[in-house]
């Protein structure tokens, strides 16, 4: 499901402020400065989020020229992580923590001593673990502003906002029923959106009706 | 009001745009005229329909296959109250016809199958695709306008939304209701 074939699914967005003139130094200043970078074993991140290519993933090349198909911005979010499976871990602490037993000749160890033991033995795993390697479409009209973002994991999503902002300076409004009315293209006059301010939900059923199908 | 106070307030407006449509569809055949700049559309129910509502607890009911929209079941849960949370439409303009799934909460389409892309070469079939994704926006952007139009307006509470509680009183014409 993406943005350069197949079906589309995705968040939408509309950049709330207007593209400054001359953008295209600015986004593309933005991109190289955000550019995905690989996560280090021995770092201290276990997830690291930055833009790549929307066509490879491992394409951090990020030239406007490249990215841009007139209107639109094409790139993609590459997010890469770590994680060390919960079973693993928990195996290797406790092998690590009798062997530790055996050297101090204790019969326990305590809170402390644990704490010690998993972050050694965490730092060890995170060096034989493959990181994970995602990336998601985003696609920006930089006509319109619209901006289309082809996940809808809501924490992937708010990753996006925070990335997009410190990337180009500019802030992203999801869309939503309130926003959509809102909109510009839709062009409600002031009434209607005086009306929208105060709307409140009515009910599509009438009293009679509904009191009826709850005893039946 | 602050704007997020906002946006959560009027998040009704989706299950009653959803809703609103089906109803549409029924007393009007599907065809939604979106004014001279869009024309007219025609819009259908498709395979899949899940209804709710937004009290605590309240189960949801999902429909998959056929026709949901025409089932008795269907009907029964508007009866009780609920309204529709997401829905498989068809909507389709001259040659051209689209396939997605509306969400109402919150309001956006998924899963949206474009019509066939006629361009060979990468670049043409990448605009093309854009130009069949930006119609198909504009399209459900007119729709939202009407029903924004109807339901904004002050005649709302008098006049349509009465009509509207009638029809989800009767059942479906279609159904086997009766």
């Amino acid at each position: 499901m993406g943005a350069l074939q197949g079906g589309l699914t995705y968040r939408q967005y509309k950049v709330r402020d207007r593209l400054p003139t001359h953008w295209q130094a600015k986004v593309q200043q933005g991109l190289v400065n955000n550019v995905a970078k690989p996560l280090d074993p021995e770092g201290e991140f276990d997830r690291v989020v930055g833009w790549c290519s929307a066509h490879f993933i491992l394409d951090t090349d990020m030239s406007l020229e490249q990215s841009l198909r007139d209107p639109y911005l094409v790139v993609a979010m590459r997010v890469e992580s770590i994680k060390i499976p919960s079973g693993l871990l928990r195996m290797h602490c406790e092998a690590e923590e009798r062997k530790v037993k055996r050297e101090l000749k204790k019969e326990s160890l305590s809170r402390y001593e644990r704490a010690e033991v998993r972050e050694q033995v965490e730092a060890k795993l995170r060096k034989r673990v493959l990181p994970s390697l995602k990336s998601y479409e985003l696609l920006w009209n930089t006509e319109t502003g619209v901006v289309r973002f082809f996940t809808t994991n809501k924490s992937l999503n708010e990753e996006l906002m925070d990335l997009f902002e410190d990337s180009f300076g500019l802030v992203l409004i999801p869309d939503y029923a309130y926003t959509l009315a809102q909109s510009p293209e839709l062009a409600l006059d002031k009434a209607q959106l005086e009306a929208l301010d105060s709307v409140e939900p009515t009910p599509f059923i009438d009293d009679e009706t509904l009191f009826e199908s709850m005893r039946s | 009001m602050d704007f997020a106070e906002r946006v959560t307030r009027t998040q009704f407006l989706g299950p009653e745009f959803i809703t609103w449509l089906w109803y549409q569809e029924e007393q009007g055949g599907g065809t939604f005229d979106l004014g001279p700049s869009l024309g007219e559309v025609e819009l259908s129910f498709e395979d899949k329909l899940v209804m709710g509502t937004t009290a605590l607890d309240e189960q949801q009911d999902s429909f998959k296959g056929g026709r949901p929209t025409m089932s008795l079941e269907a009907r029964s849960a508007l009866k009780v109250g609920k309204l529709a949370q997401s829905a498989a439409l068809r909507l389709v303009q001259g040659d051209q016809e689209w396939r997605f799934t509306l969400k109402a909460e919150p309001l956006m389409m998924s899963g949206i199958k474009l019509p066939e892309v006629l361009a060979d070469d990468a670049e043409a079939s990448f605009q093309e695709r854009m130009f069949l994704l930006e119609n198909l926006d504009r399209l459900y952007q007119g729709l939202f306008k009407s029903f924004l139009e109807e339901r904004l307006a002050p005649t709302w509470a008098t006049e349509r939304l009465p009509e509207i509680q009638a029809w989800a009183a009767q059942g479906s014409r279609n159904t086997s209701e009766g």
